[in-house]
């Protein structure tokens, strides 16, 4: 069997406001992650929780801190420092060291603040020092905001988690412009996109992610497997190119 | 190996038949890399899907007449895919010529698009189309969203009612989740008349379980969008399934061909 060892980056814990319905949509807990991890033979991921979304960043990260870190990565939530919620950057940079994360998502438009170089730059340019990778939801943002940070901070890993089939013809003049932005499959599906990517700006800007609890990580797992690009730009799809990013083998 | 182990290893399935019963001919309103219909077949090849059964891209936006010849000389060009013809309900008194047309030249099913011609499911511009199905047992695939006021699914049961003899494919079955749940409602209400196909980007956890558990495998159907959506999301959404490969199988292609009335190729 193909091993592609595939890392899930997108996968959220907890209960939001307002789930599927009573019984789909949500994870109430590790084993069930981990339980669809084993049936989708993904190998590790990383986790984010709702509360850090929906209530609190501060209670949704320590929700994260009893995870067994042998499969599932934290990724803590994140507010800019100005406000001091999280004390200031050299705080909040010590805070991520100490607990051993190695994944941030920001909310800005749930949150209420700017993805701006003014508001967000001081902090993510500590990030950019760091193997931390910044996670953003597409509607979080807006591409200009992500190109101005981007085009400044290039050691930034930033991924966008929900670009989707009709999203092309915004994302491309991004993966054109910026070489520290990458894409989430989980509902880049159109017919070829894969293929069309990799050959267009290689195998590295595509990573891994399924959008559980939401949705089934069967669609991308078949569609990566099927894609028409070679094994190893697979593995780097699937996995490789996140551990590349953290430091833990050398893709270069 | 079970299919979910063959397709992790990324076999093609050729021992096993594919059909997919919801595509689109040429270009989309976005980015696709290869919307061409030489391309589809590339990519059905990939996976092992024998035949596609589609709906020209222009016949669901701006000229059904040229869009659905365009599908039909696509169709007898090759025998892997098969002519939905596609009705533009502004236009009653063209529906009944262009489906006598259509269906002389071998279309299999009718396509509707409630959504982008903004014309409810029940609205009686619809009725030509409803009556020829009904008469000659040809399936409508209509496009379905959730809570949507023209494409809603519930809005099929509403038809039914009136053409008892209908048999709807209700395209995403929904799109949404909510739109999951119109549809089960729908297809309980009216079992005799009503099948989900599960085709678009909406492929939610545990989706076809929940489909085969409330509607049984029967009256489900593999489709993918092609080429707005690869196929190997909602295929992977089926073999990934906690489902038995005899439901998966049905899924996959014996369901639409005992629906649209073709045989093995």
């Amino acid at each position: 069997m193909m091993d592609l060892d595939i890392f899930d980056l997108d996968i959220m814990l907890g209960i939001p406001a307002v789930p599927l319905d009573s019984e789909n949509g949500y994870f109430e807990s590790e084993d069930e992650i981990a339980g669809e991890m084993d049936r989708f033979a993904i190998s590790r991921c990383a986790v984010r929780h709702i509360y850090g979304k929906e209530y609190s960043p501060l209670r949704g990260n320590e929700r994260l801190d009893t995870l067994d870190p042998a499969r599932i990565e934290k990724c803590y939530t994140l507010l800019p420092q100005y406000t001091g919620e999280m004390g200031n950057e050299d705080d909040i940079l010590e805070y991520l060291k100490k607990r051993g994360v190695k994944f941030v998502a920001f909310y800005p438009l749930t949150h209420n603040y700017s993805f701006s170089a003014h508001t967000c730059g001081p902090l993510l340019g500590l990030l950019a020092e760091t193997d931390i990778i910044v996670l953003i939801e597409k509607n979080e943002i807006e591409y200009e905001q992500v190109y101005e940070i981007c085009r400044h901070l290039p050691e930034l890993n930033l991924v966008i988690l929900g670009i989707a089939y009709r999203d092309n013809r915004e994302i491309y003049p991004l993966l054109t412009e910026v070489e520290n932005v990458y894409i989430g499959i989980s509902r880049f599906c159109g017919k070829g996109f894969i293929e069309d990517t990799v050959n267009r700006f290689g195998p590295q800007r595509l990573v891994f992610s399924s959008g559980m609890p939401v949705y089934t990580p069967g669609g991308p797992i078949t569609s990566l497997v099927y894609s028409d690009i070679s094994e190893d730009s697979k593995r780097m799809i699937a996995g490789n190119n996140i551990r590349s990013m953290l430091g833990e083998i050398d893709e270069s | 190996m079970s299919l979910k182990e063959r397709v992790l290893d990324g076999e093609t399935l050729e021992d096993v038949e594919i059909i997919d019963a919801h595509m689109h001919l040429n270009e989309p309103p976005f980015y696709v890399p290869s919307p061409d219909w030489e391309s589809c077949i590339k990519t059905m090849d990939k996976y092992g899907i024998s035949r596609g059964i589609s709906a020209p891209e222009l016949g669901i936006t701006c000229s059904m007449e040229e869009g659905n010849s365009e599908i039909l000389e696509v169709s007898e060009q090759t025998d892997r895919l098969l002519p939905y013809c596609t009705i533009n309900p502004h236009f009653p008194d063209r529906i009944g010529p262009e489906l006598e047309r259509c269906f002389a030249r071998g279309a299999v099913g009718i396509k509707i698009h409630p959504a982008i011609h903004q014309v409810a499911i029940t609205d009686e511009r619809y009725y030509p189309v409803y009556e020829y199905a009904s008469d000659t047992g040809k399936p409508v695939l209509s496009h379905t969203w959730g809570e949507c006021p023209v494409s809603s699914p519930g809005l099929c049961v509403q038809v039914a009612e009136r053409f008892p003899d209908i048999q709807f494919i209700l395209g995403h079955t929904g799109g949404t989740f909510k739109g999951l749940q119109e549809s089960i409602a729908a297809m309980k209400e009216k079992p005799a008349n009503l099948t989900a196909d599960i085709t678009g980007s909406t492929q939610f956890l545990r989706r076809i379980e929940i489909l085969c558990r409330e509607v049984t495998a029967e009256r489900v159907v593999f489709g993918s969008d092609s080429p707005w959506i690869e196929p190997g999301l909602p295929l992977g959404a089926i073999v990934f399934a906690d489902i038995t490969d005899e439901e998966k199988q049905l899924i996959l292609s014996g369901n639409i061909k005992r629906l649209m009335d073709i045989g093995k190729k």
